[in-house]
């Protein structure tokens, strides 16, 4: 029982060790990123049978794929990856670009983003705010089953912030 | 939807337990770790998918708070599991746009802050509950 918890969470970790070499980690849904890690990550099975307890100090960051390209009036930045805490400054920069360049009106394309949470949201807002004080606006495209839409869902803001399932759904 | 098994029925056993610096980069690790030992315990996939976003919140919270370490352990109990997140920070610092404390309570059940400590239950499926 023990070794098999131990394998599962060994395997758990290999898979983020494995990605620094790949540069994939499928089982996060992330694929042809670029990966910065320096895994140093000691398993420890302690004295005791329980708990199993796994510490390291892993630096594993697995950088946004961000592509930048014109759509009629808008500007889209399609984005793949993870976005949280640790890559959500990635997009913000972008599209703070994007608004210092002149370029106001912008289509974030979400439907590659594995996973989202609040810290990616919160720069989704942030950048919509941001934009509309330049004068522009920021259109979000994500499937129905996306992770941003469930996101949206869940936080209400897709009341105010509504995905559309794809660029050509974006009005002029 | 497939009807396929997610989880091998497990025991309820000892918990399993992350500890990591409270930095970013911890963020990928937790939820690789959430998401794998809420399968391994039982959880569905939704649930799963419910298990990785709200330790990523809670993670976040540990670092965006200056916690040193934060802890994320997982438990079976009675037709759910258990998971405790130790050096969380507040959920919900001032002037931030997105209620967290009212996405995690639209994640999961039972959610419990005390202090630093937060807590919160996730339903395993049919077929692994009817196991334990």
């Amino acid at each position: 029982m023990f070794a098999r918890a131990a394998t599962l969470a060994m395997t758990a970790l290999r898979t983020c060790r494995t990605s620094g070499r790949a540069g994939t980690l499928t089982t996060m849904g992330v694929k042809d990123s670029v990966t910065r890690t320096a895994y140093t990550s000691d398993v420890i099975g302690a004295g005791s049978p329980s708990p199993l307890v796994l510490t390291g100090s892993e630096e594993i960051t697995i950088d946004l794929v961000i592509d930048i390209y014109p759509h009629g009036a808008w500007q889209v930045v399609a984005v793949k990856g993870e976005l949280d805490l640790a890559t959500a400054p990635q997009l913000r920069e972008a599209i703070l670009q994007l608004g210092a360049g002149g370029e106001h009106r912008v289509i974030v394309d979400m439907t590659e983003v594995g996973f989202v949470d609040s810290s990616g949201l919160g720069v989704l807002v942030g950048s919509l705010k941001h934009l509309r004080e330049l004068g522009g606006e920021l259109a979000l495209v994500a499937p129905e089953s996306s992770p941003l839409s469930r996101l949206l869902d869940l936080t209400g803001l897709d009341r105010s912030m509504p995905a559309l399932p794809s660029v050509d759904a974006v009005a002029d | 939807m497939t009807a396929e098994p997610t989880a091998v029925p497990s025991p309820a056993g000892p918990p399993l337990e992350l500890i990591l610096m409270a930095t970013p980069h911890a963020l990928l690790p937790a939820r690789v770790f959430a998401a794998s030992a809420a399968r391994h315990l039982g959880v569905d996939e939704p649930g799963v998918e419910d298990v990785r976003l709200a330790v990523s919140e809670i993670v976040t919270s540990a670092v965006e708070g200056g916690s040193e370490r934060v802890t994320v352990a997982f438990s079976r109990a009675d037709g759910h599991v258990s998971c405790t997140v130790e050096g969380a920070g507040p959920l919900d610092p001032e002037g931030s746009d997105i209620r967290r404390a009212d996405l995690l309570d639209a994640l999961v059940d039972d959610l419990r802050v005390e202090g630093a400590t937060v807590t919160f239950h996730v339903p395993t499926n049919s077929v692994a509950a009817a196991d334990s």
